[in-house]
């Protein structure tokens, strides 16, 4: 049986950061994933905290204060846990993965920015990748949105006519108009997905009959906005280009999953992961663990018909929630199926729906997770610690509304981060 | 049931991510194949037991299974194709070239006096045009260069005159499972396996055995490929009752042997010779943890590892790489994985040239601006695609490390 210092389990954003936080420290890291982790399912943007208190209405202005009363108002809550040092610690790790020069992230200072969505709406974010950079909602220059007859996961005429509707109401300062070009006109495909649509916009050629496209299309839009494709090595130059031969900004919006600032986001991850010696399994889950006297043993990785055994001196449990198969709704109670951890179950199963779909409240399974304690050991309701040498991170903690808060990026971070930080002989 | 899958149906675990499209080297480069998501779990819905197979397009699945590694709501999307185009092939009958080619290899190792003939015939620009037009085999695709003697003669001869010494013996005995293309056409792979083993003490048998049955998988053909695992399946349990392991070099080989004969089949005893079934590198790695792996010596190389699909898919991580780094002086860089497009017998085939050519670019532009001295991959349909792109020197992990245990 291969023996390493560090098991994480999961390959979301906390499992990815955890790996990268223990690496750094030296230690002898194996990285298992069910598969390549839910980056790919996001915009890309990481969140800290977008609504609090989680219902209220208009997002927060300064997460870091807001945060702060958060910590002292929510104990329980995993920002509680890993407290206010550790969140810029790992937020500042995160933003060293990326060099000055080429694509990295941005924020507003300490302050929220307010970026556009793929429905023609605003969301509050902390981070966001510098292909996004002039976007701003404060920014009074109208936006052309370019679209794509035959990428199937961005609507142009959609966007722009929700941020219009949007202006009406004075929310915006800003008025949008949208084209779309036809890509079996522009390329030698009809339809491609994000992931190949942005391979092509890394090829001069099709570049320039974009840009052609675009400076025939425009009417004095001082501002041209793309679907989050320009680019996937080489994001920076892809923009620089094409605003130098439009001459006016450029920036992204985020698209319908897949998404590529997400793709852009995990590739990052794993290439600094491989640099620091990280052995990483993807596409199998761990069938069981071996915990015994409040210590884990093993860990087993199934790839059917065979079963491979692994130990560690500590393990991190970072499987998600329900998406990424953390958690499991069973008849009448949600269960952690690997440690069969103690779950917080705020609500009995009569509630665990609700009838309001866009309800400001946050729903109650938000709520449902493994709980823990400030080292992020998994404990019971009691408070005591079930297995000693195990860490929970990200979305599997209990206590959080990271829907509706617009919190999860943070906490997947910072948790990663504080789960493999300390403590680790 | 016998011969019945064991794999539950996944169809619905599907949530429309759409993560696999991101990673599907043949939707990368044609928008003629709808990709994992639409031609797996999405065409599934359409795909009753006594409705007639509808869409064709599955045939243009490369069978790599990187939307599978990567799927992270368990959805056997690789085994939904597989299966699609199994059922459009029994419908439709499987072409006359897609026959001979799945059989080639077989019928070779069993005829080896034919090979000088073959080797001629595969130069002819003539014959290589004929077989273009008549078989759709392309003829852009060089064919392999076979050799005589073939692995298994070299090592009959070979016993017959040298007799088992202590030492080559020490550490007990394994069943060695070669492959059709070690046998016909790489049979240095096989003399390092042989050499390395015995460095370390064990004494290489090689049980009876027929190719893997891994090229009609990918062809549709299930029926063939089954009847063969059968019969693979009674010499390995017959080789492994008599207290041996079984290590394999070929990837694919390895990978057909040890999860779908359970798998896709569900033969019986199939998961009894999966569990002592091993990769030759995670064997040795294996030596190495007990601390009963030859120390190599030194050689001073600059490499490149390019994990194929099948031992990425086998989930033991990359067993070639850390044994490699065991070796003093080796550079090796794993390169970012990527199909190299090759596919075994897909790339071969007229109508999937471009394709097949088209994905492996991404891996050759790489792979030329490392410069390394070689490249370095346990499949032998990776070293022939990787040659073919490049030019460069491939080589099987365990030629390394035996150059690594100087001739004594």
């Amino acid at each position: 049986m291969k023996h390493y210092d560090v098991i994480v389990i999961g390959m979301g954003l906390a499992g990815l950061m955890a790996a990268k936080t223990a690496a750094e420290r030296g230690k002898r890291v194996l990285l298992i994933g069910k598969g390549i982790g839910t980056a790919h399912t996001y915009t890309g943007c990481i969140d800290l905290l977008g609504y609090y208190p989680a219902q209220s209405s208009s997002p927060v202005e300064n997460p870091f204060e807001s945060l702060r009363r958060l910590i002292e108002e929510r104990p329980d809550h995993p920002y509680a846990r890993v407290g206010a040092p550790d969140i810029r610690n790992a937020l500042t790790s995160f933003l060293g993965l990326f060099g000055e020069k080429g694509y990295h992230y941005l924020s507003q200072g300490e302050k929220n920015a307010i970026t556009l969505t793929p429905s023609g709406c605003t969301r509050a974010t902390y981070l966001f990748p510098s292909t996004m950079e002039w976007g701003g909602i404060e920014d009074s220059r109208d936006i052309l949105i370019v679209g794509f007859h035959g990428l199937k996961d961005f609507y142009s005429a959609y966007i722009a006519h929700n941020l219009n509707s949007l202006r009406k109401e004075r929310r915006l300062p800003f008025g949008a108009r949208s084209i779309s070009l036809p890509l079996s006109e522009l390329s030698r495909r009809k339809t491609a997905p994000s992931s190949v649509l942005a391979r092509l916009f890394e090829e001069e050629g099709f570049r320039n009959k974009i840009a052609e496209a675009v400076r025939t299309g425009r009417t004095g839009e001082e501002r041209v906005a793309f679907p989050a494709v320009l680019g996937v090595e080489r994001p920076r130059e892809v923009r620089k280009e094409l605003e130098a031969k439009l001459g006016t900004p450029v920036f992204e919006i985020p698209t319908l999953p897949p998404s590529v600032p997400g793709f852009r986001l995990f590739q990052t991850f794993k290439r600094d992961l491989k640099k620091k010696g990280v052995t990483i399994i993807m596409g199998f889950s761990v069938s069981e663990a071996l915990v015994r006297d409040g210590k884990c043993l093993q860990v087993t990785v199934s790839s059917p018909p065979v079963q491979r055994s692994y130990s560690a001196e500590v393990y991190i449990l970072a499987t998600g929630s329900f998406f990424g198969g953390g958690l499991e709704a069973k008849g009448d109670r949600v269960v952690e199926p690997i440690f069969n951890l103690p779950v917080h179950q705020p609500v009995s199963r009569k509630n665990w729906f609700g009838d309001q779909f866009f309800s400001d409240e946050p729903h109650p399974i938000e709520r449902f997770g493994i709980m823990v304690d400030e080292r992020l050991n998994p404990v019971d309701e009691k408070g005591r610690v079930v297995v000693g040498n195990l860490h929970g991170a990200g979305s599997i903690l209990s206590h959080s509304n990271a829907l509706r808060e617009k919190s999860g990026g943070g906490i997947a971070l910072s948790t990663g981060y504080k789960s493999a930080k300390g403590e680790l002989h | 049931m016998e011969g019945q899958p064991k794999i539950e149906d996944t169809t619905d675990y599907c949530i429309r991510c759409a993560t696999c499209m991101e990673y599907c080297p043949v939707l990368r480069v044609t928008d003629r194949f709808p990709g994992p998501k639409q031609a797996g779990p999405g065409g599934q819905r359409f795909r009753g037991r006594d409705v007639p197979h509808v869409d064709r397009c599955v045939d243009l699945c490369i069978g790599c299974s990187i939307c599978e590694l990567v799927c992270a709501s368990g959805v056997d999307i690789y085994r939904l194709n597989l299966m699609a185009k199994a059922k459009y092939y029994d419908e439709h009958g499987i072409p006359l070239r897609d026959r001979i080619l799945v059989n080639f290899s077989r019928w070779i190792g069993r005829l080896p006096w034919v090979v000088p003939f073959m080797n001629r015939m595969s130069r002819s620009p003539l014959m290589r045009w004929i077989l273009d037009r008549l078989l759709g085999l392309e003829r852009q695709r060089p064919l392999p260069d076979f050799e005589v003697p073939t692995f298994r003669q070299w090592l009959r001869r070979r016993s017959d005159g040298l007799p088992i010494t202590a030492e080559s013996s020490a550490n007990g005995r394994v069943g060695y499972f070669y492959g059709c293309f070690t046998n016909i056409s790489e049979v240095d792979v096989g003399k390092a396996v042989v050499r390395v083993l015995e460095e370390n003490g064990i004494q290489v048998v090689v049980p009876e055995q027929d190719c893997c049955g891994i090229p009609m998988l990918g062809s549709g053909d299930l029926k063939s490929a089954r009847a063969i695992a059968r019969k693979n399946l009674a010499s390995l349990k017959a080789a492994i009752d008599s207290g041996m392991d079984i290590v394999y070099s070929s990837s694919s080989c390895g990978y057909m042997i040890r999860h779908e004969y359970a798998n896709l089949f569900g033969l019986p005893g199939a998961e009894d010779v999966s569990e002592k079934t091993h990769d030759i590198c995670e064997y040795l790695m294996t030596l190495n943890e007990k601390g009963s792996l030859k120390r190599p010596s030194e050689i001073r190389r600059r490499l490149v590892y390019f994990a194929p699909c099948h031992v990425r898919a086998a989930g033991m991580g990359l067993p070639a790489l850390d044994l490699m780094r065991l070796i003093p002086g080796i550079q090796v860089e794993p390169i970012d994985e990527g199909c190299c497009g090759l596919g075994g017998l897909y790339g071969y085939k007229k109508e999937k040239y471009e394709i097949s050519m088209e994905i492996g670019k991404d891996l050759a532009d790489q792979l030329l601006e490392l410069r390394a001295d070689a490249v370095v991959t346990d499949c032998e349909g990776c070293r022939l695609q990787i040659r073919h792109l490049t030019g460069m020197r491939v080589v099987h992990p365990i030629q390394v490390l035996r150059d690594a245990y100087p001739e004594t």
